[in-house]
């Protein structure tokens, strides 16, 4: 009974204490200036109305 | 995998799933994405003084793609429906490098502005885009405020022609309370720019109360002279309320009039004033003689009597790309 309540304690302590050294351990951390293209539109597409783009630069005459 | 984005001076550090203060980079499963990459949100062809660029090709347009999001957050920001949403939030064009240049070709556009919200956070779409312009003759201009680390802008100046860098206050202060973000990697991103013989034009939004003190301006002024040279195009731009912004005021006119003197007095030889219908302060003169030499109303380019690049009376030559 007694070494069951030390095993027990064991337990909880390696429970409670083990995430916080794996927290400790250091991640690994990639550092990149550089991002890979998108498959998608994130938002959803919409498709250009090549007639009002055209329009907004008439006036430049 | 952790990913620590080393774009610009932010440097978010994004866990799986996570997207950086720009809202336009992703790590997915441990690989950095540009989730906005060929999916511009904005295009349109607007005159190149829109940009504002005064000094490059005047008159000409400029086929302008913008995506969704900002690595700043200007309180004051003039297109934060699009800056300041989420990409999934705004739906955007199909159009990747090649198709842009097609269509900045069919519009007969002389340049691709990278422009509305901020090229810095498209980075990968505006790198890949101007390489291919610049192999099609097609110029590239950048219109940012410049917050992005030193390397991946030399990267990105060796395809720009021209670029329109905000410099929005000459405090760290302002920097970081109206901006989130710092003075510092703005000033270098400047110089930079400068160095790489990029066509650099300045300008600076002047808000009430807040960076239109004569101090801040006199010194704004002086750095752009000390650093980038009395030939450095600057703009005063007027401010309308926006955004989180709408509190105050628009510039006073009186405003916009002494910062152009103090930048004058500063020795800095074109100042002009932007949002602001007096074509006296968009035309540009010569240093030399004060001739009026290319004609302009608001962003409408009225003509030139530049004669390759010089004032046809004293022989002057004027900084910029004609």
């Amino acid at each position: 009974m007694q070494l069951a309540k030390r095993d027990f304690i064991k337990l909880l302590a390696a429970v409670v204490f083990l995430p916080r050294i794996v927290k400790l351990i250091p991640q690994t951390v990639s550092r990149v200036t550089k991002a890979a293209p998108g498959k998608r539109a994130p938002g959803g597409e919409k498709t250009v109305n090549w007639d009002k783009i055209q329009k907004r630069g008439d006036w430049l005459g | 995998m952790k990913v620590v984005c080393e774009l610009c001076p932010k440097k978010c550090a994004l866990n799986q799933g996570e997207a950086g203060n720009c809202r336009a980079r992703v790590n997915l499963d441990g690989e950095l994405v540009a989730i906005t990459y060929g999916f511009p949100c904005a295009l349109h062809v607007d005159p190149i003084e829109k940009k504002p660029l005064f000094h490059f090709l005047p008159g000409s347009r400029a086929f302008s793609i913008a995506t969704a999001g900002c690595n700043l957050h200007c309180l004051n920001c003039q297109n934060w429906e699009i800056s300041q949403a989420n990409p999934d939030q705004v739906r955007s064009f199909r159009m990747p490098p090649k198709q842009v240049i097609r269509a900045a070709r069919k519009l007969k556009c002389k340049s691709i502005a990278y422009t509305y919200t901020d090229p810095v956070i498209f980075y990968e779409y505006t790198l890949d885009t101007s390489r291919l312009a610049r192999e099609q003759g097609i110029r590239n201009v950048l219109v940012t405020a410049g917050y992005i680390n030193h390397k991946p802008l030399k990267e990105l100046c060796k395809y720009t022609d021209a670029a329109n860098i905000d410099l929005k206050g000459f405090s760290d202060k302002f920097y970081q309370t109206v901006c989130n973000a710092t003075l510092r990697p703005v000033l270098n991103s400047l110089v930079t720019a400068k160095e790489c013989g990029v066509e650099v034009e300045v300008t600076n939004l002047l808000l009430p109360t807040l960076n239109d003190s004569d101090e801040m301006i006199s010194n704004l002024c002086h750095w752009v002279k000390s650093n980038l040279g009395e030939d450095t195009p600057l703009h005063f731009s007027r401010f309308s309320p926006r955004y989180k912004m709408r509190n105050l005021p628009p510039t006073p006119i009186a405003t916009i009039e002494k910062a152009r003197q103090l930048a004058k007095s500063a020795g800095l030889k074109y100042v002009y004033a932007g949002n602001v219908l007096n074509s006296e302060w968009a035309s540009t003169f010569c240093p030399g003689c004060d001739k009026k030499l290319v004609r302009r109303a608001g962003v409408s380019f009225l003509g030139s009597k530049l004669k390759n690049g010089k004032c046809p009376h004293c022989g002057k030559a004027i900084e910029g790309v004609w």
